[in-house]
């Protein structure tokens, strides 16, 4: 691992109306704890929910996905062609969720 | 806190509030404006003629319960001078059909109406029971659905019917509005919501109940204490048109006049000059309303009785791929 | 029961297919073939960066070229709220008349933004900050930029002031706040969310049209693109406009004659639309609508949003099944010039009398619930003893001082207020929802009210005069 504190380093961004729910905050820079396991982008949404979400989950979160309508890029491109939820987070990576949806 | 009275200001005390106009009224009051309400339908609708054979398509369910007891209420009240006969279809879905087929002949006693019965085994060599057997679950509904058409028709026929009366509510229409949008069936989307179809050849149908709400229906039923079979087909229908049910209900809850509106809608929709709408000639085969040669019931008949269950489920195209496999494989050399 | 109904089975059409799954891990452009693929569309169709931007300026050109609705020369009107779509459509439209082929887009555009902030409950910094980011995008673009607000479409024919003004980075935004007290009132009354949607809609539509007219311009451009008029198309059905769906979601809206409402953006899935902002790194303005934040059971175009989006989700040919449906219809106005209109919407009146309709069996049970049954109950049982006679129908009727109901005879002095019942017949079905809700309608826009009131006096002294006319 390239982290020296057992840190994952990733940028998060929301746009789309979504940044709503954070507090009008569009750029986040967050440090994930490494602690035996993987950041995937499943787990991730749930540390979001947990962590950063101000409100209304139910308007972001849908099961253990993100809810319809909100599209997530990593570093500028599609997640399905990532994997999607499955996808192993790498250092220094972008998360982007844009909604689609009206409002946000 | 005082009792709430009728909004119709009978001096009762009210025991509902209406699902379709949010009225409080009390139990007579309700029933009484039911009653006009599918009075108005019929009168305004053109329905029926004096002298005519009305059958109606009983399944034992809600819907068609209420509708046989209404009807033969305002037969009696406003001199239709119709004659009603109840006809009831078995599908032959042991643990479903047989004990709803229970409730038809309770009714018949009740009202007093006669009642006919058509298998589809008699019409077509196939129980349900039998083409699930053979065809899985997949699709059933599909076969259920088309040889139900027809065998409404077919029993009016034997019967000598001038008009076959279903039980389609508001709910039902607005969801079938909804449903065609979201299958792109242009044709249905502007005929669907027509309070009566005529085909070519065919007995006419109507639909008395078409601006009656699901929930005054079940209300009715509820105070009428008219006995009902509400458990569900064995055979789960499909997972789309739930989706749209589920939508339909999530608007009224929004907006109760939403089923009405959808009608209206619906009522008020035009298809494009120049949009090319299926033909409707009739079936080859047995003269029913088909926009194909051969009408779906023939085709999936074809198909159960070749082995080839699948046939009439793929488009046309593919279908005469697949008896063209069919047959080279029936050619092929032995070897 | 069985809860299929009758039309339910034939030709499974392919929307009810559900979503393959596919392995795009690491797939290359389909395109190009050459290069990294970065945006999958229509569930399996990948594309690199420079392909998709490519096929998706191809598009937009396309969609414009193929309608043949623009000629040289025509000023037009770009509606850019600051939305990915409005924003996206301002990027294609600059390229398009930039590029020196033939393929040029000969047309003259200007920017209109709407400030809808009043009724969106923004501040005043937060309405002067949307002002100056959109005065930057107009300069960034090299485009003349015009702001207007909604309140001024309530007074559109009395003004003689001017309804929009030239938007630049240092002005200060003015809002005029006893018409915006006004704007504000006539949105309190609404007691739906939905018909706050649907009026918020109907009257931006109504201000851009007046200011088309002021900037002389003959053609208004809007970003709605497929996702959003799929959902349209479903809501309207629901809020009981079908028989406007083509105006409301076609390709051109043309119910105000000369100046036409076009939809370029039409062909393009939010999806596309979000993936080009990123890849040409363009940033939109956002700020609270109506609907932020809010529950999705609180409106029904928000319900059907849902409802359309997580469906889309499984059945990928959703939106474009819905959009197709909707692309053959017309409406009834189209085959009869004659045709009223809406005084709200301006769409053709749809409320017609028909023997049996949705609309009579609705009056119908309104009536027989209530305290006047009695009087309804009178003319059905008159009537049964003959199954063809439909007498009826003339119920509901608001025919003055004729019928047993609320009369809604008026003396001029009453004038000075409007029921609904007076405005009725000059609204659509989907209008009348709206209206309905108000108590007063005292906050409508001017140009309605008095041109019911000026009616209803006309209809006033004929009367009077009736017996002296030949």
């Amino acid at each position: 691992m390239s982290t020296s504190e057992g840190l994952l380093r990733i940028t998060l961004e929301f746009r789309g109306g979504a940044e709503l729910l954070f507090d009008n905050v569009k750029k986040h820079n967050v440090k994930l704890p490494l602690i035996d396991k993987t950041w995937t982008l499943r787990n991730l949404l749930l540390w979001i929910k947990e962590n950063l979400l101000k409100e209304r989950p139910e308007l972001f979160v849908q099961g253990d996905s993100v809810r319809p309508g909100i599209l997530v890029l990593v570093n500028e491109a599609d997640w399905e062609l990532l994997g999607g939820n499955d996808y192993v987070l790498k250092e220094g990576d972008t998360v982007l969720f844009i909604s689609t949806l009206h409002g946000g | 806190m005082p009792p709430t009275l009728c909004f119709r200001n009978c001096g009762q005390r009210a025991v509902l509030k209406r699902p379709k106009t949010g009225d409080a009224l009390c139990k007579e009051c309700f029933f009484s404006a039911f009653e006009d309400e599918v009075h108005n339908t019929i009168i305004q609708g053109n329905l029926f003629k004096s002298g005519q054979l009305a059958a109606i398509a009983a399944s034992g369910g809600k819907d068609s319960t209420v509708l046989a007891y209404v009807l033969k209420l305002l037969n009696d009240r406003h001199n239709y001078g119709l004659n009603l006969v109840l006809l009831s279809i078995d599908e032959g879905i042991s643990g479903y059909r047989d004990d709803s087929l229970d409730t038809v002949k309770q009714n018949r006693e009740d009202y007093g109406i006669p009642l006919k019965i058509l298998s589809y085994e008699s019409l077509y060599g196939w129980s349900m029971d039998a083409i699930v057997k053979q065809i899985g679950r997949r699709n059933n509904c599909t076969f259920c659905g088309v040889f139900r058409r027809q065998a409404l028709d077919r029993g009016a026929a034997l019967l000598k019917a001038d008009v076959v009366v279903t039980g389609h509510n508001a709910d039902d229409i607005a969801e079938t509005v909804l449903m065609n949008v979201l299958r792109g069936d242009i044709a249905r989307l502007q005929r669907c919501t027509a309070i009566t179809t005529a085909g070519e050849g065919s007995i006419p149908r109507c639909k008395p109940l078409k601006y009656t709400y699901e929930k005054e229906i079940v209300m009715y039923a509820y105070f009428k204490r008219l006995h009902y079979f509400s458990t569900e087909c064995i055979y789960a229908p499909n997972a789309y048109r739930g989706h749209a049910r589920a939508f339909l209900k999530d608007l009224e809850r929004i907006r109760p006049s939403a089923i009405m509106d959808i009608l209206h809608s619906g009522e008020r929709l035009a298809v494009r000059e120049g949009v090319r709408l299926p033909a409707r000639g009739v079936c080859e085969r047995c003269n029913f309303v088909s926009s194909q040669p051969l009408c779906k019931a023939c085709t999936l008949l074809e198909g159960l009785n070749r082995g080839l269950p699948r046939l009439g489920l793929a488009k046309s195209s593919k279908a005469e791929q697949m008896l063209e496999t069919k047959k080279r494989i029936i050619t092929a050399p032995d070897f | 029961m069985c809860t299929a109904t009758d039309n339910d089975y034939e030709e499974s059409v392919q929307c009810m297919e559900e979503k393959p799954s596919h392995n795009l891990v690491g797939a290359l452009c389909k395109k190009c073939g050459n290069n990294k693929a970065e945006v999958v569309l229509r569930v399996k169709d990948t594309y690199c960066r420079q392909c998709f931007i490519d096929s998706f300026t191809h598009k937009f050109r396309a969609t414009l070229g193929k309608s043949k609705m623009l000629k040289p020369n025509d000023k037009i009107i770009l509606a850019v709220s600051g939305s990915p779509s409005s924003l996206a459509m301002l990027q294609l439209v600059k390229d398009g008349i930039e590029i020196t082929t033939p393929k040029r887009l000969q047309c003259i555009p200007c920017i209109v933004y709407v400030d809808e902030g009043a009724v969106l409950g923004h501040t005043y910094e937060q309405r002067q900050e949307i002002c100056i980011s959109m005065a930057k995008i107009t300069k960034k673009y090299g485009i003349p930029g015009f702001i207007t607000s909604l309140d001024r479409c309530l007074d559109i024919s009395s003004s003689h002031s001017k309804l929009c003004e030239e938007l630049h980075e240092s002005m200060v935004w003015h809002v005029n706040e006893e018409r915006e007290l006004r704007l504000q009132s006539l949105f309190a009354q609404l007691k739906s969310l939905s018909s706050k949607e649907d009026l918020l809609l109907k009257l931006r539509h109504k201000l851009l049209f007046s200011v088309a007219e002021e900037l002389d311009c003959s053609k208004i451009f809007v970003g709605d693109c497929a996702t959003d008029l799929a959902v349209s198309i479903m809501a309207n059905l629901s809020l009981g406009r079908g028989a406007q769906l083509p105006y409301d979601v076609g390709f051109c809206d043309y119910r105000h004659g000369k100046t036409k409402l076009l939809r370029p953006m039409r062909d393009f899935m939010k999806k596309e639309i979000a993936f080009y902002m990123v890849f040409k790194n363009i940033g939109s303005v956002s700020y609270p609508t109506l609907s932020s934040k809010v529950d999705p059971f609180s409106s029904i175009q928000r319900l059907t949003e849902k409802f359309i989006t997580e469906l889309q989700k499984d059945f990928p040919s959703t939106v474009s099944t819905i959009f197709r449906t909707g692309d053959k219809l017309t409406s009834e106005g189209t085959r009869n010039v004659e045709c009223k209109t809406c005084l709200l919407c301006e769409a053709p009146l749809d409320t017609s009398k028909q023997d049996s309709s949705s609309m009579q069996a609705t009056e119908f049970s309104q009536l027989i619930s209530s305290p006047m049954f009695a009087d309804v109950k009178d003319l059905l049982t008159h009537s049964s003893s003959d199954l063809h006679s439909n007498a009826v129908s003339s119920m509901g009727d608001s025919n003055c001082c004729t019928s047993n109901y609320q009369c809604t005879c008026i003396s001029q002095n009453q004038l000075q207020k409007l029921d609904f019942e007076q405005i009725k017949e000059n609204l659509c079905y989907g209008c009348r929802l709206i209206v309905k809700e108000m108590d007063s309608l005292d906050f409508l826009p001017g140009d309605i009210t008095s041109s019911v009131k000026t009616e209803i006096m006309q209809k006033q002294l004929r009367k009077e005069i009736q017996d002296f006319l030949l």
